[in-house]
């Protein structure tokens, strides 16, 4: 199963050494060229799989004309009946539309590998929140086959890269947006593939970044990247049914690890019909309606757009110097892009092609929604896919895998300044030290928590464990805990990450807590507990005082104590339960009484007024009955113990003492009343 | 017996109407002579409707249907909706369908049993075929066209597909729609056979343009000539016999 690994770096480092990795590795391999090869030889593999066979026995065996390309043996079907089995196979459905697209069909094997791979992918998108996905142009109508004959989504085929740099340079054109947002990831992003592992292309050893293409100045071409101008701000525009959000961000400020908001704007207009849909506006373009609620929308849409024009005016000083990205469809585009509201900065960035969509799917128009949204924009997302060997046979790579091709002495060097590239400083990049700080760091991610890491029989000193982590690869995800690592030293890491034994040993061979504080670090009270048992063990060792570790505690100590609390809380719960049962019951108590009262209301009469709950007895109660004429009130007291089935059906005659008949659902007290009822 | 007729100089008579064994839509137009056509035709054995499909004449190509049910695209209004259905027989199913490829008549060929359909269509809309209409679905295409719909038209008795198709992708469809096709054209070379003609398993009606050549085809793949040929058989095999009696 694939593995993704994910990790960020901010837009504020697009000249910086992500962006530059791409640029080196597309300009150091001739991209356009690599890819076709890699594609050529792969067609060239799956024909020379397919045997040639003479057609003689053609007329005894079927075969579909669809699949036949990808290799005759596979293709040919008994009879009709394996042939229409055939034609229902997903197989035949994908090969299907690849012919009507005038590409060559691919074998079942093939098509198997595609869809694990498709499958896989899927399901670590879903795993990710915001998915992250490894395609390049070449793959995009494969995967989008893939979603559409599996029914999972739909998306417009003809999206290929070249209308992608249309979409956004000429954004007056209405596109149809792939509704998934696992649809636009394959789509819109570029992923730059690296190998590190065999020289073969396969994609156990591929490593890339993934970048959207609405940032590259030319979508079309990744290499483009380096070309990239130096925006000063970013304005993200969100629109729809009524509701706004817009959002200026200052690209030159980094606030922990975020560009700096600058400005932002929420408001929301009734403008929408609830009920048919649609906006008010378009649906006067059919017929013009006078209702109250009509003229009510037109006004909100109104009010919308004004408040839009004084929102852009304020911010005509951003625009001049952005790169926009806006979500709005139909009206709401209309809305913002209107030729004589719009500010001139922001035509002027129009025609520029600097106001581009953003391309995936977008919610409600919140802040929160537009923080999100910037945050998925201008992520660059390390991709790497690592796959079971066995997995994947030989030869049986399915379409191309577009691999850009660096020599392995200079990946070597690529990968050491990947590591490398945010290092506190130049001179610790060009000391060996670094290196070991990337072995404890892997170290202390890999390690269990309560396995010893073995400082000294790994080498290492203590500067390196005491140094701060230069690794831009920041992410470290464990057991769904989200771990920033960069700038912390091994003890930071450790603690919040939970290792315990990994703190007692750090600790044991000489991190300092009072350095960097680690203590603070410790995400939950265990972990807190491990740093003052460390202070019990060794009381001297540190200035504990100033590294903010409280008073040491004893481990047994502490784990009676615990003991002692569980005891405690267990009590507390027990005496709950026993509270809310005895209210239980005597709630209980309390309806059965009022119950018991009520019924005897009910048959309280004139004649019998004395009659008590348990000398209501069932003789006297229906000799009353037959005597007397009844009231309504008692007809309907009657017509309820009928349902209750406490009296019978048909004659009212009460059914205590009697084993009644049972007829649907009702009761009877004699053969005779169940015959009279069955007449009736 | 196949016929010829016009829809207002038209020949594409498959555009204009839609043809099953239990019902026929045919496209209002300016004067009743299609009209009028199918109704002597067909009116004693089952209803011929005027309808329109999303204010559209081009009713064959909008909707897809057979004995079992009807599909209509969602551009189709509540009230043309309601029109059809209350013209059509109790037990044919109407239905309308979500679905971004809207002209179903040349997205889906189907007889009573089974269907062709446009490789991109949704799987939802796939399995709303089945349900509606009651068929095996295939997505397939005729001779690499898309267009299932357009490009062949097949009834429970036989049917015709594109002229492109060869041999070997005839026998194919052949052996999936469990019914002999052949490739030929209509309306003097038309390609376009599923909106050049209309047929179901009694009748068929081509443009005015249909050759004498065409015609025959017609006729003899969907089998409509049979019923008569066989009654002759039968007359002049009994008087074939009575003569050898004596």
């Amino acid at each position: 199963m694939s593995h993704i690994t994910a990790a960020r770096v901010g837009v504020w480092e697009l000249r910086t050494p992500a962006c530059k990795w791409i640029a080196e590795a597309v300009a150091s391999a001739d991209a356009s060229t690599e890819v076709d090869e890699v594609a050529e030889e792969l067609q060239d593999h799956v024909h020379v799989d397919t045997p040639t066979e003479s057609r003689e026995n053609g007329n005894d065996t079927l075969m579909c004309t669809v699949c036949k390309g990808a290799g005759e043996e596979q293709a040919k079907c008994a009879t009709a009946k394996a042939l229409r089995e055939h034609v229902r196979s997903d197989w035949h459905r994908y090969n299907a539309r690849r012919q009507t697209q005038k590409r060559s069909p691919v074998s079942q094997h093939a098509f198997e590998v595609l869809v694990q791979t498709h499958n896989a992918r899927v399901e670590d998108a879903r795993r990710e929140k915001t998915a992250s996905s490894v395609m390049q142009p070449g793959e995009d109508a494969v995967e989008e086959d893939l979603v559409s004959i599996s029914g999972s989504g739909s998306s417009n085929s003809e999206a290929d890269t070249g209308s992608d740099v249309d979409s956004y340079r000429h954004s007056g054109r209405n596109r149809t947006k792939p509704q998934t947002e696992a649809g636009a990831l394959l789509h819109q992003s570029f992923v730059v593939y690296r190998y590190a592992g065999t020289d073969e292309p396969s994609r156990s050893s591929l490593r890339g970044l993934r970048v959207w293409k609405v940032w590259l100045p030319d979508a079309n071409d990744l290499r483009s990247i380096s070309r990239l101008p130096a925006y000063k701000y970013c304005v993200l525009l969100l629109s729809s049914g009524g509701h706004f959000a817009g959002c200026v961000y200052d690209l030159d400020v980094n606030v922990r690890g975020k560009s700096r908001l600058l400005q932002h704007k929420t408001f929301h207009h009734y403008t929408v019909r609830k009920k048919q849909g649609g906006s008010q506006t378009s649906s006067d373009k059919a017929k013009r309606a006078k209702s109250a609620g009509a003229s009510l929308r037109r006004h909100g849409a109104a009010v919308f757009a004004a408040d839009i024009k004084t929102l852009f005016q304020r911010w005509s000083q951003y625009f001049a110097d952005a790169i926009v990205f806006f979500s709005a469809a139909g009206e709401s585009r209309s809305a913002l892009f209107d030729k004589e509201q719009m500010p001139q900065s922001l035509s002027q960035a129009k025609t520029a092609a600097r106001v581009r969509s953003v391309p995936f799917p977008v919610r409600r128009p919140t802040l929160k929604e537009a923080e999100r949204v910037f945050v998925e924009l201008c992520l660059f997302r390390w991709v790497q896919i690592r796959e079971n060997p066995g997995e994947i046979r030989d030869g049986a790579q399915p379409e191309s895998v577009p691999v850009l091709k660096i020599p392995s002495a200079e990946r070597e060097r690529e990968e050491q300044r990947l590591v490398l590239e945010e290092s506190v400083g130049p001179d610790l990049a060009a000391t060996s030290a670094p290196n070991r700080t990337w072995e404890l760091f892997s170290a202390i991610v890999r390690v269990q928590s309560d396995e010893e890491l073995f400082l000294e029989s790994n080498e290492f000193s203590i500067e390196d464990c005491t140094r701060p982590f230069p690794i831009s690869d920041d992410y470290v995800v464990e057991d769904g805990k989200r771990v920033n690592a960069r700038g912390r030293t091994p003890l930071q890491l450790a603690a919040l990450l939970g290792k315990h034994q990994a703190i007692l040993d750090l600790l044991a061979f000489g991190a300092d807590p009072v350095l960097d504080k680690a203590y603070a670090c410790a995400p939950d009270r265990e972990t807190r507990t491990v740093f003052r048992v460390f202070r019990g063990m060794h009381p001297d060792m540190y200035d504990y005082v100033k590294a903010g570790i409280p008073d040491a505690i004893d481990e047994q100590a502490e784990q009676i104590r615990e003991q002692k609390l569980k005891e405690k809380k267990d009590a507390q719960k027990l005496k709950e339960r026993d509270r809310r049962k005895a209210a239980k019951q005597k709630k209980a108590a309390a309806a059965a009484v009022a119950a018991a009262a009520a019924a005897a209301a009910a048959h309280d009469r004139p004649e019998a007024p004395a009659v008590s709950e348990n000398m209501a007895s069932a003789k006297g109660v229906t000799a009353a009955i037959e005597n007397k004429p009844l009231n309504p009130l008692e007809v309907r007291a009657q017509a309820a113990e009928v349902r209750m089935g406490k009296r019978c059906a048909q004659c009212r005659k009460a059914l205590d003492g009697i084993v009644p008949f049972d007829v649907e659902s009702l009761r009877f007290c004699s053969v005779a009343c169940v015959q009279a009822w069955r007449k009736k | 017996m196949a016929v010829r007729c016009q829809f207002e100089n038209s020949n594409e008579v498959g555009v204009f109407s839609l043809l099953t064994n239990r019902y026929c839509i045919v496209a209002p137009g300016g004067s009743e002579n299609f009209y009028s056509v199918f109704e002597a035709e067909l009116a004693d054995h089952i209803p011929v409707v005027h309808a329109s499909i999303a204010g559209c004449r081009i009713v064959g190509r909008m909707a897809v249907g057979n004995k079992n049910g009807l599909l209509l695209p969602s551009t189709c209004s509540d009230q043309e909706m309601l029109h059809i259905k209350n013209a059509l027989p109790d037990d044919v199913v109407v239905q309308r369908i979500e679905e971004r490829l809207s002209a179903l008549g040349n997205c889906i060929a189907s007889n009573d049993y089974v269907a062709l359909i446009h490789t991109d269509l949704d799987r939802e809309s796939e399995e709303l075929v089945a349900d509606v209409l009651g068929v095996e679905v295939f997505r397939h295409s005729i001779a690499g066209e898309a267009l299932v719909g357009s490009y062949c038209k097949f009834t429970n008795q036989g049917g015709i597909v594109h002229p492109m198709a060869n041999v070997e992708h005839q026998d194919e469809l052949s052996s999936l729609l469990q019914v002999p096709l052949v490739a030929a054209t209509v309306n003097r070379g038309s390609e376009v056979v599923g909106a050049g003609m209309v047929a179901n398993d009694w009748a068929a009606f081509c443009g005015l343009d249909t050759t004498s050549t065409e015609m025959s085809v017609i006729e003899s793949v969907f089998k409509l000539r049979s019923a008569k040929q066989s009654a002759i058989l039968g007359d002049l095999r009994t008087s074939i016999i009575d003569s050898l009696a004596t």
